[in-house]
């Protein structure tokens, strides 16, 4: 498991500091996205979307197919424009000029959907180098930052010499993670950044990048399909629908209006399902449950009350 | 001998990545044999980088193999004059959509397929049709694929294995990037091609909830194949499965988490009804 510590920062981030700031980190306003505008394929994938992102949470975010979320954070470190409205980190208009692009893009760190979209140097090395070696870090620094980000990624010595396109799809994945992990970003956006690992390479990604976000205290949103996932690490969840916010709370709240997720095309983790059913066979099942965890104590609980009695 | 669809005899494959010619290149599939039955629906799981992807590659002759053979539906697919028969035969959905897209349009790139392979125009409009409406993708059929959103694409990319019609298709992760509806409405797909269609199916996934609907798993693991049964056969070796990186579906793992609690449970009760009735039996 990787220290982020061993990394050597330019400015190790207080923790304390960020948290007791009160302007969020991102602040989306009125933000819509057209594509293809004036064309006959004109699409409006964005409809006034309004965020505050804090510093410090983990935000899961989720939506059907098409909904927008790629669109979405795309805007977030202005790789795409909004049509109309504004992003602002850290209480300034990312698209005011060039600077403040070029700030957004060395501070939101943004994991693409697909990862080959975000590879093309001719070595995994050079890939991951990337990033610090734009940020001026000296040949040292940079060198072992790749180390340290490519162990993260569980990404072993043996392929850092090879073309990041001679790779499994998994590996690819996982060194597009690398290369973003690499830049210590201050807002890790990622783009359904498990989609593609082995289970054993989702759960251990997962559990640095929620490492990272502990001692750094750095904020992070993720889009996932997983609805598992987001109920087990995101502390709110944000829904996205045609466009639009369509629900914004906590995975209990958003996780309690099943019927509407179905609707959208959405789920409920596969244990709440199993929760459901048994309650409906008559088990007295109590709280919420996402997890399989969950489940097992909330069933060992009961047997012992039953043993009891 | 008649009914194998896809058959590997000690399949041996590497990648030419050293073009100094060093062989220390570690083999990717290490005398690989399988057979896969006509009209079977075979699930293949394995950790990043064991080979499933190189494996599925050699089933319609993209790749040929560097030691041992592959035949599909009878056909070695080391012999070029088969080629075509092999490719009309067997269909691919890509690992990344991407490297599937041939046209700027959705339709045409969905009956890129069939034409190559001469189905007459009629029933390729047919064809195309059906196949963007059973993706539903068909209210997008005028638009340009490579501006689709992830999932969008990779529905599309389906739709073009369907309109081809083969009678084996190899799926590479098809549901990396769908919605929970979006992964159902492919778990039916395949479902209705196996039972109304009879087609043959091989489905790579890292979703273990998809492999325990197969009926059959095959993991891989460093270029071998490590495990081949029945998917309540092969989920229930839970400890094995976590040492190869991989896991088993959540209604295992929760039973198997029960019984080392002294709880004592059958595993292979894969299906959430299944467990919901074991469970209840237990705990009502
Ligand atoms: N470059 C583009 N040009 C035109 N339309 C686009 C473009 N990118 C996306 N779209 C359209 O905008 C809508 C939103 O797409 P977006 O990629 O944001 O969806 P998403 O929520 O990320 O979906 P998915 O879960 O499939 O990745 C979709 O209808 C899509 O077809
Ligand atoms: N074009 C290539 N050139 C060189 N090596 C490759 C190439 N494609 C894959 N490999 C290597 O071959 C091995 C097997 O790759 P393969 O793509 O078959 O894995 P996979 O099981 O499909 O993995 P994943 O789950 O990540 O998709 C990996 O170690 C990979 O690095
Ligand atoms: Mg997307
Ligand atoms: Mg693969």
């Amino acid at each position: 498991m990787l220290i982020m510590g061993d990394i050597p920062q330019k400015r190790k981030p207080h923790r304390k500091e960020k948290c007791m700031s009160k302007t969020p980190i991102l602040k989306i306003e009125n933000l819509t996205h057209v594509y293809s505008k004036g064309t006959p394929f004109e699409l409006s994938a964005l409809n006034g979307i309004n965020l505050e992102i804090g510093r410090g949470e983990v935000i899961g975010i989720i939506g059907h197919t098409g909904s927008g979320k790629s669109t979405l954070i795309q805007h977030l470190n202005a790789l795409i424009k909004p049509t109309d409205g504004k992003i602002y980190l850290d209480g300034k208009d990312i698209n005011e000029s060039k600077q403040s692009v070029k700030e957004a893009r060395s501070r939101v760190g943004l994991v693409f959907q697909y990862p080959e979209y975000q590879l093309f140097e001719e070595t995994v090395y050079k890939d991951i180098a990337f990033g610090p070696k734009n940020m001026r870090l000296t040949p040292d620094e940079i060198d072992v930052r790749v180390r340290a980000s490519a162990q993260f990624v569980g990404i072993g010595e043996e392929l850092l010499e090879r073309s990041p396109f001679d790779l499994s799809g998994g590996q690819k994945r996982r060194i597009a993670i690398a290369g973003v992990i690499a830049m210590l970003p201050e807002v890790l956006v990622l783009d359904e950044p498990m989609a593609g690992l082995d289970p054993a390479g989702r759960r251990e990604i997962m559990e640095n990048l929620m490492g990272y976000h502990q001692e750094t205290g750095n904020a992070m949103l993720i889009v996932t399909h997983s609805m598992e996932e987001a109920a087990r690490y995101a502390q709110r969840m944000i829904v996205l629908e045609h466009g639009r916010v369509a629900m914004d709370g906590t995975p209990e709240q958003v996780f309690s209006r099943e019927k509407e997720l179905k609707e959208m095309g959405l789920a409920v983790p596969e244990m709440t399902e199993l929760a459901e059913k048994l309650r409906e066979y008559g088990v007295p099942l109590e709280g919420t449950i996402y997890t399989v965890e969950q489940m097992r104590d909330a069933l060992l609980s009961l047997k012992g009350g039953l043993q009891d009695a | 001998m008649m009914d194998i669809a896809i058959k590997t005899d000690n399949l041996t494959y590497f990648y030419n990545v050293d073009e100094t010619g060093d062989q220390d290149i570690p083999d990717v599939l290490d005398n690989v044999s399988i057979e896969i039955e006509k009209g079977t629906f075979v699930a293949i799981l394995g950790h990043n980088g064991s080979g499933k992807s190189t494996l599925a590659k050699h089933m319609n002759a993209l790749l040929l193999p560097k030691g041992g053979t592959v035949t599909a539906f009878g056909m070695d697919t080391k012999d070029e004059s088969l080629l075509l028969e092999i490719r009309r035969r067997v269909g691919m959905v890509f690992q990344n959509p991407d490297n599937q897209i041939v046209s700027n349009v959705v339709e045409e790139d969905v009956a890129f397929a069939p034409e190559n392979l001469g189905v007459p125009s009629q029933e390729i409009r047919r064809r195309v049709d059906d196949a963007l409406k059973t993706v539903g993708m068909y209210e997008f059929r005028s638009h340009a694929p490579h501006l689709l959103s992830g999932g969008q694409k990779q529905r599309v990319a389906i739709a073009g294995v369907l309109a081809m019609d083969p009678d084996c298709i190899v799926f590479d992760e098809p549901t990396a990037m769908l919605d929970p509806s979006g992964r159902r409405d492919v778990m039916e797909i395949i479902h209705k091609l196996r039972y109304e269609r009879g087609t043959t199916v091989v489905l790579i996934t890292h979703h273990m909830e998809e492999a325990a609907l197969a009926d059959r798993v095959i993991v891989m693991s460093d270029g071998h194949v490590v495990m081949d049964g029945k998917p309540k056969e092969v989920f229930v070796r839970v400890e094995e499965l976590d040492e190869l990186g991989l896991t088993v579906p959540e209604t295992t793992r929760l039973l198997f988490e029960l019984k080392n609690a002294g709880v004592d449970l059958p595993l292979d009760a894969l299906s959430i009804d299944e467990c919901a009735k074991v469970l209840a039996d237990k705990f009502g």
